[in-house]
């Protein structure tokens, strides 16, 4: 068990070396950074001078070398955008789209859980119906769609939430809502056919069978075994996430990474991307290992899977 | 698109073996509802792919004077528009048909490429296993820990934003699911007694493979394909919105949306028409790849 | 307990909406990612720089022609024409509490005239080109000294550009406190101080400024006691912000979005006619767009007036050269620069042997309010005359790239002369020229005559005949003068003033009030 998780974590490690050789390397290959970071209308002296300051005329193999060697001295190197140091820039950012995380799968699974296991009750009668094509709709929507269409409808026309911004904990709710819909979509979904599954199983029936109350076999015996799909889904989810908080963020004004990075990789400012997909590869690994842990504390016969 | 990789991350129970009757099969086991969604279905694939003879303008054709014309029915609508027309004052619906057929097929030539890449890489991870196989499958680890969304961005920064580069950006999107579903399939059908077997009795590799080895893998196969395939549709979409999909005025429902989302308070059907095609699609396919995955009897956790 | 937190919330979001008489919040489409008047001619930058900076000269801000006002300095005269005296105001005080010194003023003008970063080269080049020396003669007279006769010494000490910026402040920034380095000037750029009526209290890069009134202020303090600046880049959000009361005003609001606010009572439009060119231009250099007559033809072939009638309601400004009100005296209303013509753009297509080929037109996806409108229907004119282009929209300044072929631009004036706009761009040295186009050999000798000349009649009839070079080589095309507009609450008196730059917020006493 130890020696797999060893193996994970040395895993992660390989991952995430080989996504930065990866993002440094294609991220040169289109041309120079200055083209995109200069006002339009910039002359050749200027931009020419620009380069050597910013250190781009210099040989790839030296300009990766010197990255790496900031990496692992902490200094993730000086945005060509913005002129300050990117560790600086993520940490004002990254509290804001962990924010949005936690409200995002805080209210997907409080709604999510009750939903699936009202939508397993209810199988085959309207309400388990309506609670699945939600879930459904929910899951076709676009983000940006469900974004805009939220934004004209609360903020717009009935000015009851504020439409952008990250300055107190009700601008999150919005961009929650739109980052947790696919989420919650899915975790319904789950949540409902990991119940079916399970209430089908021998060990319900004789649980029932001994005459132990229904909510009692839906909630002790069920609901627990019904939870380890559930939590696989949410760990695996966090990159779907990651992959949304860039369209959500920007469409709200959030001030988190997933702007950020989107911003960074348009006008490619190289050392602000490069930390941004190495910061989100560790995201996504560590978020699967706890997953791996979780798994094993909820279920003590699964083993620490090495996929 | 990793919601993908998430929703189907396969531990895969053993699938169906093919029968010849599979889609009269499969079509006695759909109810009244599923029937209707497939013939919807089949007639926006159809539309989709005669939009040039079916969609009253040229889709790209202008009216300057004649803008932001709301749909039939509102106020100050122009006949011959049914559904109005966007901020260049074309035809929205012949727009919207050409950009269904162009988000049609991105998606669709996209999710081949990925099924195929997909499909091989597993195959060739299942049997090479060594250090080659360890090479594929620590690429799959890799796309996993790395949001679709970034490669993307990554990628049309790099080669810029154009139809082949957004087709297969698309392409390399989910390949990673049918990379680690076939070669778990490969795995556990190479171990079975039958097969162990063939082996022993020196039976050829392609012959194996052709014979036991895809008939098993091939239902879930295509319900993976199409449940992948509404995700296509909106990755296409999201990549469209920020910009980096087709140029215009060449459309795709995505970039119709992305364009026209300024418009949301003062003209709102430019976005929601297309937008609502955009869900419905997406919506089809998705109730469809699920049903598909009922009477199949696959599970995918 | 829940009712607790929702009368919390309803509060919290009271508190962001009352505004108070004395502050106010501007959702901005784009904020600068650093700010130095020194090094940035960028439209973003220019919002800011007037309400925290001051140049040595003023002007009346509420006329276009050019009627000049004490700024830092009180007195200016010209010794002879390459020679220019200004007396320095007394007392006045940086925001950091400095006093503001002669040796702040040299140092100011020498970090452009020296190149002391690259970007003060570029502004060196294009606005200070003339600029020999800048010295102190003592404590409270500065002399300058051009390299040639320079009739437009008021207008270029006027430009933000030439903002007075604390030396001492600076050097004190980085690494040794009593040198000048590199890096004091990115940390400037983090934390600029200068002498105007709002200091910038807190600036996150790109996200959010906060002006805060300067009570230090030399001249008349300033209207307001805060200004937030808050960059909300989607315009969806934009307008929502404003409408639901989280902001009080707005920028950069498209002509078809006008109707919308106009049409919310507690709202407002504010807008005027920018002096700012949208201009397209060519690359002269590019074998497929060498030949003249296909760019007149290119030029013919758009409707100008269309675009205006359709793209912005008729409210922007078509010129016929490339020449602003602004000029006063020098404004060229005889030049027919530019027509549509698309009979006459076919016979110049047919004898410049255009072949059909596809040209690739690269635009900006935002930049340019309308812009990729405009592209996609110039796209659509030039088909009329059996031209192929095709729209490339790209984040990517392809303006000095071999491969460049059409491409829309901004040519805004940066002072109220055809050198502060058209100079700036096209003159022998200005960047547009730099990039696309090589004018033949009499150019820089006709251009040095309109640019050096005192004589006011020598200089209108010499930017006569570079426009009439300009429209037998046509290395770029005016479309139109944008009307720019903003959005704010009924309770907020402001409007672009005629004299400024384009985008300035000018938030000067009495150029606003919040009720």
């Amino acid at each position: 068990m130890l020696d797999q998780l060893a193996r994970r974590t040395l895993g992660a490690i390989a991952t995430l070396g080989v996504v930065i050789v990866a993002v440094f390397f294609a991220t040169r290959l289109s041309g120079n950074a200055a083209d995109y970071l200069l006002p339009p209308g910039i002359d050749a002296n200027t931009r020419a001078l620009m380069i050597t300051q910013m250190g781009l005329d210099q040989p790839l193999m030296l300009q990766f070398w010197h990255y790496v060697q900031g990496l692992f001295s902490g200094d993730m190197g000086i945005s060509l955008f913005e002129r300050r140091p990117v560790l600086d820039i993520y940490s004002e950012r990254l509290p804001n789209t962990l924010m949005l995380f936690a409200y995002a799968l805080g209210l997907s699974v409080a709604l999510g859980l009750p939903l699936g296991l009202a939508a397993a009750l209810n199988r085959g009668n309207a309400l388990g119906a309506a609670i699945m094509s939600v879930a459904f709709v929910g899951y076709a929507t676009p983000n940006f769609v469900l974004a805009i269409i939220m934004i004209l409808v609360f903020s717009f026309n009935l000015h009851w939430l504020p439409s952008s911004g990250s300055m107190s904990p009700i601008h999150f709710l919005m961009p929650a809502i739109v980052l947790a819909a696919p989420m919650l979509a899915e975790i319904i979904r789950f949540t409902r056919n990991a119940m079916l599954d399970v209430l089908g199983q021998d060990y319900l029936r004789t649980a029932r069978a001994k005459g132990l109350p229904e909510h009692l076999v839906v909630g002790k015996h069920a609901l627990r075994n019904a939870a380890i799909p559930v939590v696989t889904i949410l760990g695996l989810q966090v990159a779907g996430m990651v992959a949304r908080v860039v369209i959500v963020e920007s469409v709200f004004a959030t001030k988190g990474i997933g702007d950020l990075v989107v911003f960074a990789a348009i006008g490619r400012d190289y050392p602000v991307l490069q930390f941004g997909v190495i910061l989100i590869a560790m995201i996504v690994v560590t978020s699967s290992l706890v997953v791996d842990y979780a798994y094993a504390a909820l279920d003590p016969r699964v083993k620490v899977a090495a996929s | 698109m990793t919601e993908l990789s998430a929703s189907l991350a396969p531990t895969l129970a053993t699938g169906r073996r093919g029968k010849p009757s599979l889609v009269a099969t499969l079509w006695s086991r759909a109810n009244l509802f599923t029937r209707v969604n497939l013939g919807v279905f089949a007639l926006i694939l159809i539309m989709a792919a005669l939009a040039h003879w079916i969609a009253p303008f040229d889709p790209d054709a202008q009216k300057l004077l004649a803008r932001l014309k709301p749909p039939m029915g509102f106020a100050g609508a122009n006949t011959t528009n049914i559904l109005g027309t966007d901020q260049l004052g074309r035809d929205l619906l012949s727009r919207t048909l050409y950009g269904l057929q162009l988000t049609m097929a991105i998606a669709l030539i996209g999710s081949l490429i990925s099924l195929v890449l997909g499909v091989t890489l597993g195959v060739v991870a299942g049997y090479a296993r060594g250090w080659f196989g360890g090479l594929i499958m620590a690429v799959v680890d890799i796309q996993l820990a790395v949001p679709f969304t970034l490669i993307a961005l990554v990628v049309i920064a790099v080669f810029g934003n154009s139809l082949p580069v957004l087709i297969i950006t698309i392409g390399l999107a989910g390949w990673e699911v049918y990379a680690r579903i076939v070669r778990a399939q490969v795995l556990a059908t190479a171990r079975m007694p039958f097969v162990e077997a063939a082996v022993a009795a020196g039976a050829k590799h392609d012959r194996i493979l052709v014979k036991h080895i895809l008939p098993n893998i091939v239902t879930p196969i295509i319900v993976v394909w199409t449940m992948t395939f509404s995700a296509l549709i909106l990755a296409e979409s999201s990549l469209s919105f920020l910009g980096l999909g087709v140029q215009p005025p060449t459309a795709t429902l995505g970039s119709m949306v992305g364009l026209g989302r300024d418009y949301l308070a003062s003209s709102p059907w430019i976005a929601l028409v297309p937008a609502i095609a955009i869900m419905f699609v997406s919506l089809q396919v998705l109730l469809i790849g699920d049903w598909l995955r009922d009477a199949l009897d696959i599970r995918l956790k | 307990m829940i009712k607790t937190l929702l009368s919390t919330l309803a509060l919290s979001i009271m508190l962001i909406s009352a505004a108070s008489a004395q502050s106010l919040t501007v959702g901005v489409q784009n904020l600068p990612p650093w700010l130095d008047p020194g090094k940035d001619f960028g439209n973003n930058g220019s919002q800011i720089y007037y309400n925290t900076f001051d140049p040595l000269i003023l002007k009346d801000y509420s006329q276009p022609g050019a009627v000049f006002k004490p700024g830092l300095a009180t007195a200016w005269e010209s010794l002879s024409p390459t020679e220019f005296q200004v007396t320095l105001r007394e007392g006045v005080k940086f925001q950091n509490g400095d006093l503001m010194t002669a040796d702040d003023v040299v140092f100011s003008f020498e970090r452009i005239l020296q190149d002391m970063t690259p970007e003060y080269a570029g502004i060196h080049r294009q606005f200070f080109d003339n600029f020999a020396s800048v010295e102190k003669i003592d404590e409270e007279t500065i002399k300058f000294t051009t390299k040639k006769p320079e009739p437009l010494f008021e207008i270029l000490l006027n430009t933000s550009e030439a903002s007075i910026v604390p030396k001492a402040y600076i050097a004190g920034l980085s690494g040794d406190t009593d040198a000048i380095e590199p890096s004091d000037f990115d940390a400037f750029m983090l934390k600029p101080v200068g002498t105007g009526p709002y200091a910038i209290s807190s600036f996150q890069p790109g996200e959010n400024l906060v002006w805060t009134r300067f009570d230090g202020y030399w001249g008349d303090k300033a209207a307001l006691e805060e200004v937030t600046l808050r960059r909300i880049p989607e315009l969806a959000t934009r307008v929502t912000a404003l409408a639901n009361g989280e902001v009080d005003f707005i920028t950069n609001v498209p002509p078809d979005q006008l109707a919308t606010i106009a049409g919310n009572p507690a709202l407002k439009v504010v807008g005027n006619v920018t002096p700012l060119f949208h201009i397209i231009f060519f690359n002269t250099r590019n074998p497929s767009m060498a030949n003249p007559k296909l760019r007149q033809a290119l030029s013919m072939g758009i409707d100008r007036n269309l675009l205006n009638e359709a793209l912005w309601g008729n409210e922007a400004k078509v010129p016929n050269t490339h020449s602003y009100a602004q000029y006063g005296e020098l404004n060229d209303t005889e030049s027919q620069t530019f027509e549509y013509n698309p009979e006459k753009a076919r016979e110049l297509l047919a004898e410049a042997g255009y072949d059909g080929s596809t040209i690739r037109f690269d635009t900006d996806p935002v930049y340019y309010t309308n812009g990729l409108l405009a592209a996609q229907a110039i796209q659509e004119m030039w088909a009329e005359i059996c031209v192929k282009a095709e729209i490339n929209v790209t984040t990517k300044w392809t303006g000095p790239d071999a491969d460049m072929q059409v491409r829309n631009w901004s040519n805004p004036m940066y002072f109220a002369d055809p050198a502060g706009s058209f100079g700036t761009m096209w003159s022998p040295k200005g960047s547009g020229t730099e990039m696309a186009w090589t004018p033949n050999e009499a150019y820089p000798g006709l251009w040095d005559k309109f640019r050096y000349s005192t004589d006011i009649a020598v200089r209108k009839e010499a930017y006569g005949e570079i426009m009439a070079y300009v429209k037998e080589e046509m290395p770029f095309v005016v479309l139109y003068q944008p009307y720019e507009s903003y959005g704010m609450r009924q309770s907020v008196t402001w409007a672009p003033q005629p004299g400024h730059i384009p985008y300035v917020l000018d938030f000067r006493a009495g150029s606003v009030t919040v009720e």
